[in-house]
């Protein structure tokens, strides 16, 4: 704590110190066009997008919530800090979840509205032409969108915004990707009133920063704008960014010792000498935009979008059946397992002298399917058909989401007069998914059986319950079949939002409101064995309504210094994920099904001088009656259960703060600062369903209250340097220290029932129950930036060169944790946690990449 | 430049354009090439360096011996987990005899399938007894030290212990008779011929696969002396019933303290389709020829049930050539729904084996009535039958007789009752309808006579 309050301390001197010297004016408009190109510079010199690369399993996807750097929002010190720096330790800006985050391109929310998180993949590698955007942070009043909670970025890209330019650009890093090429060309209006942009790039890596991980990415990017006449433009807009990359898992601390490091990835092993991952995620979905824009007069305009999303994503992973379990690092693999001292010692031994051991083995498990020899009666569910062969016992599958979505919005401005602006408008959303499993590689066996093996194994006489569809029993599996589940989502969401505001003298105000309606509808494909009567066709529409209020006034001490309040009121249709308990196999859904109500407050003090750019808000949020749904092996149980929670209230308090002081032309300082408290406020409610007959076999409460939200560290600390030579040379260092980051929790340790045998408050009582915090961390991070001018080849004109370098963890700090969860799997009969223990993922230690831009 | 001259080079441009589409192929091609895949494994060159034999003989009951030496024994794999009747374990034998190797892991018959050739490199695996059932295992857990117990070798070491060899090894399973049943046989593959499950443990299933209990049933040689077989609660095969017949058994033997144990690796292992050792042919378990039964009048035998379910018909008595039988029709009855039961006398199947159920029948007027048989072992033997869990049985009825009634009797065909025990109840089930509609109308008259059961 005594560091909070002396970085506060500081922060209050240096204010103290620069409003007493009222006269430091000697910041001129060229600086600040200066420091507004060094802004682009770092962005063009940063890796947009850290969402990549990470494991989507259990529950680390609340983790990654965090905004791209691109998203600089370069007025705005804290989201900047918050963006380039915090990123690192999983930061998500006042602890929110991603959801409350939206972004739009071209007037198209970029987030649909079955899992409502803004895709910022679908825009990756395309920095060059995706930098036009503005970001209302909370509740602030935008003049294109209701917004949101957190914040809500508009990117307009269309060809006619982008610079007038033509850019070369070459990157090398030993981040995800270790290369990086891209090409932009932007015209502007032609006399004809066309005007055209393209940009596209490769972003690739043999192998990553860490072992076994690869990436293959290709951006492409058309817009074309037609000037109708001075007031009318009609625009079209093509781009995608297909790519495919090897994925890193996470690790328990018990395998970083065995292999030294905390980039150990149990998703590779070697085939026949070649690395090889079994988690690779693959992804293309072009987006399709067309804007028409009207300026009815100087006070009116309007604009519709109409945006079209299409493609599929999909991620692989090893399935088996009847056999051990492939993956290296399973808990039974490692020494920990052992009782016996010295067969611990001997596993430990087998493993530090073959490291391979804790990677897949590729070729046991081919040489296993070889060898295989099985025949399956009543095959594809004929009478007397026998089909016999290599039945595989591993595979590897992949899981496919094909999605279309079309959005249709629309927007309308009016200055009502000097003081009011009117503005209001609506959208319109209908969206497809398509999820099944795909049988991608038999890995040298014949075929595979779509059977479900646990409830083979749970039901052995019966042999329709464990058929995967009733209607195609004991189907007989090849490459490129379906299989397992199959099934569509179809979800709907409208919204009408209006919004006045107004200025004033001394006070601003604005007040906005939004309606939506929200509709999705599950059918299944395929008739489960285990659920005839529920998974296949369509079930019930489940529908809802939102309300979203918002309303703020600011009070201008004068024109550098105000005061601003912001409230807001919201409730939340839940999600689907939140209310399908199993929507694989099936249309159950929770028992009780809430809106979740949030109520947000935010004030805030603003002081923008040239010398001194200051933000520090205080803010309050409160959500209740959210709901959860994760599935897991249950010990207890010793199946897979559905554990489905409502009743999760949640209160979020906290201070955030940014500031930028320029001590001198060259010289300033920066710090941002978040201080908060993620809190449960209450104790949630606890339903536990069977996940194989679905039947309900425990209901209780989970004694959650006062736990703290994981995922984001609740306290961020970063200050900075920058030093800058009249817009051709800039470095600036920055440090960034984390503390109050706890692992989201297993809900399962935190029952009546996990304490039985138990003494209160013995070790094991604490171990089982105490929520973990994760250790305070740092980092150190440089960018550097200047020009070199260059003689062109052929035309010996000269040219500019930007070079931009960035060493993130500088002092190549590899113990920095940037998430973890505790596992949900718990073994009910020895209450030793330890024997699931949490796992981990590591950030990169020092990292680097080198930009080369050629702006022609 | 003339025209040739651009000829030229647009030749040129469009060669390099091919050499540029031909090499983006190739490139293509060359980089989504398969992943490559090892040569199938052949096996090592080692050699034994001690038989299993020698191996067991170093062992005292109760104790646990620690193997310090680089001793080498050799087996082919005659048990695995495949049908989870062995569980952690698989079992190997060489010429001299056969032993127990308790491993950590599941699925171990994908890499240790019966028929493997195993090496097993002995240096520090501990020799030990479960009920003086001698086995191999990594370790000794004394964590109870009333039961101190072997444990299994952890899967990371499995390669440290174990060096695979060839695959599908023959194992031919050595004759004996009950009697002969001896320490020496521990863990081999064994055969006895004329056995027989005691007539207390036929038709009963291997073990109780919805509590996982393991059982032991007990099978009789025709002469004299027992022997149990023993399956565990999570086998495949648990829920499946014991044969009746007599025949041979090809298990693996174990022991338990003084118990001898017989573990079954499938049911394939047992063929058992004979007649008993008490068998003196077929016997008649019961029969009926409605000989004695009032023509023209409600069929009324003692014991047996005659009840209508809905549309108020019973099976009557008919008389025809000097010949009683059974006869039911909703024929002019005017019901939209006639459904009626006739139901025999239960029959205990506990007595016997191989119970075959046959009987005859006749149709008339066919337009869709249907007879069929069933049989219960639930049906409490009171009024409402259709409460009761009924299982249909496979019999040919006789059918087609549309303009009048069929000239000859069908006979059912034997229908096996082989997998059903203890007492049960066979029923005869018609299901018609006369309602207005005469397209609905399902009239068909069906006569039944001479039901048999007999049994071994």
């Amino acid at each position: 704590m005594s560091k909070i309050v002396w970085l506060l301390i500081l922060q209050g001197v240096w204010l103290v110190a620069r409003s007493q010297k009222n006269g430091f004016k000697k910041a001129n408009k060229n600086q600040f066009a200066d420091s507004t190109m060094v802004n682009q510079w770092k962005e063009s010199g940063t890796d947009q997008l850290p969402v990549m690369g990470f494991e989507e399993n259990e529950k680390s996807e609340h983790a990654v919530s965090m905004i791209p750097s691109m998203l600089t929002a370069n007025k705005d010190v804290f989201m900047s800090m918050a963006a380039f720096h915090f990123s690192i330790s999983r930061f998500s800006i006042r602890g929110y979840e991603s959801n409350l985050f939206s972004a739009r391109f071209n007037g198209i929310s970029l987030s649909g509205s079955e899992e409502g998180v803004p895709q910022w993949n679908l825009l990756t590698g395309l920095n060059e032409v995706t930098k036009n955007m503005q970001t209302a942070i909370a509740l602030r009043p935008t003049a294109y969108a209701f917004g949101n909670m957190g914040s809500i970025s508009e990117i307009d890209a269309r060809a006619s915004k982008q610079r007038v330019q033509t850019v070369f650009t070459y990157a090398f890093s030993n981040r995800n990707f270790t290369r990086r090429w891209s090409f932009t060309h932007s015209s502007g209006f032609t006399k004809k009133g066309w005007a055209f942009s393209i940009s596209g790039s490769f972003r690739y890596a043999e192998e990553g920063y860490v072992p076994g991980t690869f990436y293959d990415g290709k951006s492409y990017f058309l817009s074309v704008d037609k000037k109708i006449d001075d007031h009318r433009v009609l625009s079209l807009t093509v781009l995608a960014a297909p790519l495919v990359a090897g994925k890193q898992g996470p690790v328990t601390k018990e395998s970083i010792e065995l292999t030294g490091t905390p980039y150990y990835n149990p998703y590779w092993g070697y085939q026949s000498g070649v690395k090889r991952n079994a988690n690779i995620r693959s992804i293309h979905q072009p987006l399709i935009v067309m804007n028409y824009d009207h300026r009815i007069n100087n006070h009116d305009a309007f604009s519709i979008s109409v945006g079209l999303v299409l493609g599929s994503r999909s991620d692989t992973g090893l399935d088996w059946y009847k056999a051990a379990d492939p993956r290296a690092d399973y808990y039974r693999y490692l020494p920990g397992y052992q009782k016996d001292p010295l067969l611990k010692a001997y596993v430990r031994d087998a493993i530090k002298n073959n490291p391979d051991l804790l990677q897949i083995n590729w070729n046991k498990l081919i040489d296993i399917n070889r060898n295989s020899h099985a025949s399956i009666l009543q095959a594809n569910g004929v009478e007397g058909n026998r089909i016999s062969g290599k039945r595989a016992h591993y595979i590897i599958e992949e899981r496919m989401a094909l999605a279309r979505r079309l959005e249709i919005s629309g927007v309308y401005h009016s200055l009502v007069s000097n003081k009011y602006a009117f503005t209001t408008g609506g959208s319109f959303q209908v969206q497809r998914t398509h999820r099944y499993k795909k049988m991608q590689d038999l890995l040298g066996g014949d075929f595979y059986v779509d059977w479900n093996q646990f409830a083979e194994r749970d039901f052995p006489d019966n042999p329709t319950l464990m058929q995967n569809d009733l209607n195609r029993p004991n189907r007989i599996l090849h490459t490129g079949d379906r299989f397992g589940y199959d099934y569509l989502i179809y979800s709907m969401q409208a919204k009408a939002w209006a919004q006045l505001a107004g200025t004033g003298k001394k006070l601003d105000f604005f007040s906005a409101a939004e309606l939506s309606y929200q509709n999705f509808q599950r059918e299944g494909l395929v008739k489960n064995g285990l659920f005839p009567e529920n998974s296949e066709g369509k079930s019930a529409l489940n529908e809802f309504t939102g309300v979203a209020l918002k309303a703020g006034i600011t009070y201008k001490y004068n024109g550098r210094k105000y005061i601003y309040l912001h409230t807001g009121y919201f409730v939340k249709p839940p999600l689907l994920q939140d209310v399908y308990i199993s929507p694989k196999t099936r249309d159950n859904r929770q028992e009780q099904i809430q809106n979740e109500k949030i109520i947000t407050a935010e004030l805030g003090y603003v002081w923008n001088a040239p010398a001194i750019r200051l933000r520090i808000s205080s803010y309050l949020t409160a959500w209740s009656d959210g709901m959860n749904i994760t599935t897991f092996y249950h010990d207890g149980f010793g199946n897979f259960v559905n554990y489905a929670l409502s009743g999760i209230n949640k209160m979020h308090a906290g201070i955030e703060s940014g500031m930028d002081i320029s001590l001198s032309e060259q010289w300033s300082f920066t710090t941002a600062i978040s201080l908060a408290r993620y809190l449960y406020t209450s104790r949630q409610k606890l339903t536990v369903m069977a996940d194989n007959d679905a039947s309900v076999i425990e209901r209780g409460e989970i004694y959650s209250k006062n736990f703290r939200v994981g995922g984001t560290p609740q306290e961020a600390y970063g200050a900075g340097i920058a030093y800058q030579l009249s817009g051709h040379f800039f470095a600036n260092l920055t440090a960034s220290y984390f503390r109050q980051q706890w692992l989201d929790f297993n809900p399962l340790r935190r029952t009546y029932h996990a304490l039985d045998g138990l003494v209160k408050g013995t070790d094991q009582w604490k171990q089982v129950i105490e929520q973990k915090v994760l250790p305070e961390q740092y980092t150190v991070d440089l960018l550097v930036g200047t020009t070199v001018r260059i003689k062109m080849i052929g035309s010996g004109k000269k040219q500019t060169v930007q070079c931009i370098a960035s060493i993130n963890n500088l002092f190549n700090n590899q113990s920095l944790i940037s998430g973890g969860y505790e596992q949900l799997r718990f073994d009910t009969v020895t209450k030793n946690p330890e024997k699931f223990p949490p796992k981990f993922f590591y950030a990169m230690g020092l990292n680097f990449s080198v930009t080369l831009n050629l702006r022609l | 430049m003339n025209s040739n001259q651009a000829l030229i080079r647009g030749g040129y441009a469009g060669l390099l354009g091919i050499l540029l589409v031909v090499q983006i192929c190739l490139i293509l091609y060359a980089c989504n090439k398969k992943f490559d895949e090892p040569p199938e494994y052949h096996g090592p060159d080692l050699h034994p360096t001690l038989s299993i034999r020698e191996l067991r003989s170093m062992h005292f009951t109760g104790n646990f011996e620690k193997i310090s030496d680089e001793w080498i024994i050799e087996g082919v794999v005659i048990a695995d987990d495949s049908m989870d009747n062995f569980y952690k374990s698989i079992i190997i034998q060489d010429s001299t005899g056969g032993i127990t190797i308790r491993m950590d892991g599941f699925g171990l018959y994908n890499e240790y399938p019966v028929g493997r050739k195993l090496f097993v490199r002995l240096k520090d695996l501990w020799l030990g007894d479960y009920g003086k059932m001698i086995q191999l295992g990594a370790g000794v857990d004394r964590s109870d030290s009333a039961y101190p117990e072997l444990i299994g070798i952890p899967t990371p070491l499995f390669d440290r212990y174990l060096v695979k060899a060839s695959l599908q090894n023959k194992i031919v399973p050595k004759e004996i008779t009950i009697d002969q049943l001896h320490d020496s046989l521990q863990s081999t593959l064994i055969r006895i011929s004329n056995i027989e499950f005691s007539a207390a443990d036929t038709g009963k299933t291997y073990a109780d696969a919805v509590n996982k209990l393991s059982v032991n049933n007990t099978l009789k040689a025709c002469g004299s002396g027992t022997v149990y077989l023993r399956t565990s609660g999570y086998a495949n095969f648990a829920s499946l019933k014991t044969p009746r017949g007599n025949g041979s058994i090809t298990a693996v033997y174990s022991v338990f303290r003084t118990e001898k144990q017989l573990m079954l690796r499938d049911t394939s292992d047992i063929q058992m389709s004979g007649l008993r050792c008490t068998g003196t042919g077929a016997k008649v378990l019961f029969s009926e020829d409605f000989e004695n039964t009032v023509p023209n009048s409600v069929v009324s035998i003692n014991s047996w049930k005659n009840l209508p379910e809905t549309g108020g018909r019973n099976f009557l008595s008919k008389l025809a050539a000097n010949n009683h039988y059974a006869e039911i029709s909703a024929f002019a009855t005017g019901q939209a729904s006639v459904i009626s039961w006739l139901i025999l006398p239960p029959v205990n199947l506990n007595n016997s084996a191989n119970e075959v159920l046959s009987f005859q029948t006749k149709d008339g007027f066919d337009n869709g009535g249907v007879l069929q048989v069933y049989l219960s072992t639930n049906y409490d033997g009171a009024g409402t039958p259709w409460k009761a869990k009924w299982t249909a049985l496979k019999a040919s009825i006789s059918k087609g007789s549309i303009s009048g009634i069929a000239a000859d009797w069908v006979s059912s065909g034997n229908i096996s009752l082989a997998s059903f025990s203890g007492s049960v109840y066979i029923a005869f089930r018609y299901d018609a309808a006369d309602p207005v509609s005469v397209i609905d109308k399902r009239t068909t008259s069906f006569q039944l006579d001479n039901v048999r059961i007999v049994g071994n």
